[in-house]
């Protein structure tokens, strides 16, 4: 079985003169798996998951999402590609002001055809699909059908907000949900219960989770941990090239599981694959620290 | 479809400021279009009070300003013609007909014209429309007076009330033909033209509450009472202007040569349209001014919509983002900030249209009596319609550069939200 991610020989720059944000020469990642991807503001998590959401492109290398190059693809075609199979988690401020809770969630279906077609596969309706993952996230909400498209979501406390963007995120089960730090505006009790949450939802859904976060304490919940200022040899961008390139292959010993659940493991990528199940706390191998550039 | 939604929402939700940009730009276009129809209704009034005349005749003066106080009651004669001049003239090979104009006494303000039964035959206005009797019938006796329309429903006359005219434009006791009364004995339809404000006397009735007045005021002991003035000859010895038909337009330039070069007397005759677009030439450029202020107007309730449209770009580079990261192309975004501008100018020409309108049935009656212009509510007429498409595009454009800004914003910044 294919991995849902492989990347290989990637090389990515802001300005076509300047320097390396990012430099990965492999990595992959299973279908199902719920990767936790840690590293320190500038670490380039940023642009690995623009890349990933085919947002930004690499100047070189290659990314193969869902067996797709994305590296190949039109910007159009790669906007559509994300519409249709990618949900994808901010921070904060994940909604859209002047748009009801229900139309926040729904608003993958505007943009995407697929996505509405499998909503409606879930639901008999858009509206349903959305009251169905609201109550799923455990929102305690009045879900009365006209106060809920109604309430505008500045209302709603930020724990609330982020179980909405996550509904949004999820809705019409993408196969990817990139979540970029969305708990680290919630405290350690809440951050935990989403978490779960989210990695029900994923499971039931079969979607794949990449979570970004610098929040070292959450690392155990996940399937495998990617240290990016290992896995990045351009972290000290702006360095010689040179001295970048030398620097060691960031690598991870694996520890295998049960070859039905780890379809993918790949001896270039750290994988550390568990039953994606359980919202509990997995073996997770810590990777090999690579000593900080001078 | 989905981003057009958006725009209409996201403008809902900042309605106070989208309000307030919308005003700015449906005033602004309410004044760019009023100017613009006063200024064709204007031209249409002007050219629509004189049609079926071949030449206007006069004293020496300037084209313009023989046609502006013979035809439009605008300012006064400098000379007169001597009867006898025009005599000659009417009886000049190719002229068809002609009518003679008296003007310089008035009624409570309204122009008083002295001419001949042939006015009422010959005077057309519009498309050949001639003048039709609402009430009465045309002046037969010597103390008879037919009333323009406005005239009649301003002063609230009906047919047999008698009215008292006043030398000149004044209106002071010392300067009214009090002794010679006057009878109303017909009311015109209303033409949209001058006429309306004309009270229409005989050229004998003129010369009448004129006898004893040769020193410009009555004389003491000189009053000739009204029977007695009657009974004496009344014809003219001038008149202020004359108009003339011809029975060949071919004829036209060859009779206004003629009479240009009239030896017993310096005149002047000249083409209704060619003074017309004489006059526009003149008028032109106060128009054009008027409508370059308007249009900078314009120009600033449009600046007022991008600076407000580029400071809310500053506030909503998250919810770009998140329009970005369930699919939105740059193309899209591009489309929702640029469709909001174009939402903001079309409501704007709707919203500047209604209050246009509503102006125009406000002012209606006002501009009617104090100008005599008629405004047509009708639908937008060519010219507007080419404005208001230069209009929408301008919003188009102005739209482009926030919307180009958030093309670039959603590029450069991607999903990650510098803030």
């Amino acid at each position: 079985m294919n991995p849902i991610i492989a990347l290989s020989e990637l090389r990515f720059r802001w300005r076509a003169q300047g320097p390396e944000t990012l430099r990965i020469d492999a990595l992959e990642v299973a279908a199902g798996e719920r990767l936790f991807v840690e590293g320190p503001s500038g670490s380039g998590k940023s642009t690995l998951l623009g890349l990933l959401a085919g947002v930004n492109q690499p100047q070189q290398g290659r990314i193969q999402v869902l067996g797709e190059r994305l590296d190949q693809l039109s910007p159009t075609a790669r906007d559509r590609f994300r519409a249709d199979h990618i949900g994808y988690l901010f921070q904060l401020f994940n909604l859209i002001p002047y748009l009801g809770i229900l139309d926040n969630v729904t608003l993958p279906a505007r943009f995407s055809r697929h996505r509405r077609a499998r909503a409606l596969a879930r639901s008999p309706s858009l509206v349903a699909e959305a009251k169905r993952l609201l109550t799923h996230l455990d929102l305690d909400l009045d879900l009365d059908q006209r106060a809920l498209a109604r309430q505008a979501v500045s209302e709603l406390s930020i724990g609330q907000q982020q179980r909405v963007a996550a509904a949004r995120a999820l809705f019409g089960s993408p196969a990817l949900l990139i979540a970029d730090e969305p708990t680290s505006s919630l405290d350690a009790d809440r951050r935990r219960a989403f978490l779960e949450l989210l990695f029900a939802e994923c499971a039931e859904t079969g979607s794949t989770l990449i979570f970004v976060s610098h929040d070292a304490s959450l690392e155990g919940l996940f399937d495998r941990t990617l240290r990016l200022p290992e896995l990045n040899q351009a972290t000290d961008r702006g360095g010689p090239a040179a001295r970048l390139r030398a620097a060691p292959v960031a690598q991870a010993q694996a520890a295998q599981a049960p070859a039905d659940q780890a379809p993918a493991a790949q001896a270039t990528a750290a994988q550390a694959q568990a039953p994606r199940a359980s919202a509990a706390l997995t073996a997770t191998q810590p990777l090999d620290r690579q000593p900080p550039a001078p | 479809m989905a981003i057009l939604r958006l725009a209409l929402y996201s403008l809902l939700n900042r309605r106070f400021t989208a309000l307030l940009t919308l005003f700015s730009i449906a005033l602004s276009v309410a004044l760019l279009l009023g100017v613009e129809r006063i200024r064709g209704e204007a031209r249409t009034s002007f050219a629509n009070t004189l049609s079926g005349t071949d030449l206007i005749v006069g004293a020496r003066t300037g084209p313009v300003p023989l046609m502006l106080y013979s035809v439009f009651r605008i300012g006064n004669a400098t000379n007169n013609i001597s009867w006898q001049s025009y005599q000659e003239i009417a009886a000049m090979p190719r002229v068809a007909w002609t009518v003679p104009l008296s003007l310089g006494d008035s009624h409570r303000g309204f122009p008083v014209l002295g001419t001949s039964r042939a006015y009422f035959d010959h005077y057309r206005y519009g498309r050949d429309k001639p003048l039709r009797l609402a009430k009465g019938a045309r002046f037969a006796d010597l103390y008879d007076a037919v009333l323009g329309a406005e005239v009649a429903a301003q002063l609230g006359y009906r047919l047999g009330d008698a009215i008292i005219l006043a030398h000149g434009a004044s209106d002071v006791s010392f300067a009214r033909h009090d002794d010679k009364p006057f009878r109303v004995v017909g009311i015109l339809e209303r033409t949209g033209t001058p006429v309306d404000r004309s009270v229409h006397v005989s050229l004998e009735a003129i010369e009448a509450i004129h006898l004893g007045w040769e020193g410009g005021a009555p004389m003491r002991g000189r009053e000739i009472d009204a029977e007695r003035a009657g009974r004496m000859d009344l014809t003219p010895k001038a008149i202020t202007a004359a108009l003339i038909g011809l029975d060949s337009r071919i004829a036209t330039f060859a009779v206004q040569r003629a009479i240009n070069e009239y030896p017993q007397e310096p005149l002047l005759a000249v083409i209704p349209g060619v003074a017309l677009s004489q006059l526009w030439s003149l008028i032109g450029l106060a128009e054009n001014a008027l409508l370059v202020i308007s249009a900078c107007v314009l120009l600033v309730g449009l600046i007022g919509m991008l600076t407000s449209l580029l400071i809310g770009l500053e506030g909503r580079r998250r919810e770009l983002a998140i329009l970005r990261s369930v699919g939105a192309r740059p193309a899209q975004l591009f489309g929702l900030i640029t469709g909001e501008a174009l939402l903001l100018t079309l409501l704007g020409i709707l919203l500047g249209g209604l209050i246009l309108t509503a102006l125009f049935r406000l002012g209606q009656p006002l501009l009617e009596a104090q100008l005599g212009l008629h405004l047509g509510l009708g639908t937008p007429q060519p010219r507007e319609w080419l404005l208001l498409s230069a209009l929408l595009a301008t919003g188009f454009l102005v739209g482009l550069i926030p919307g180009w800004r958030a093309y670039r914003m959603s590029l450069s910044n991607g999903l990650s939200l510098r803030l």
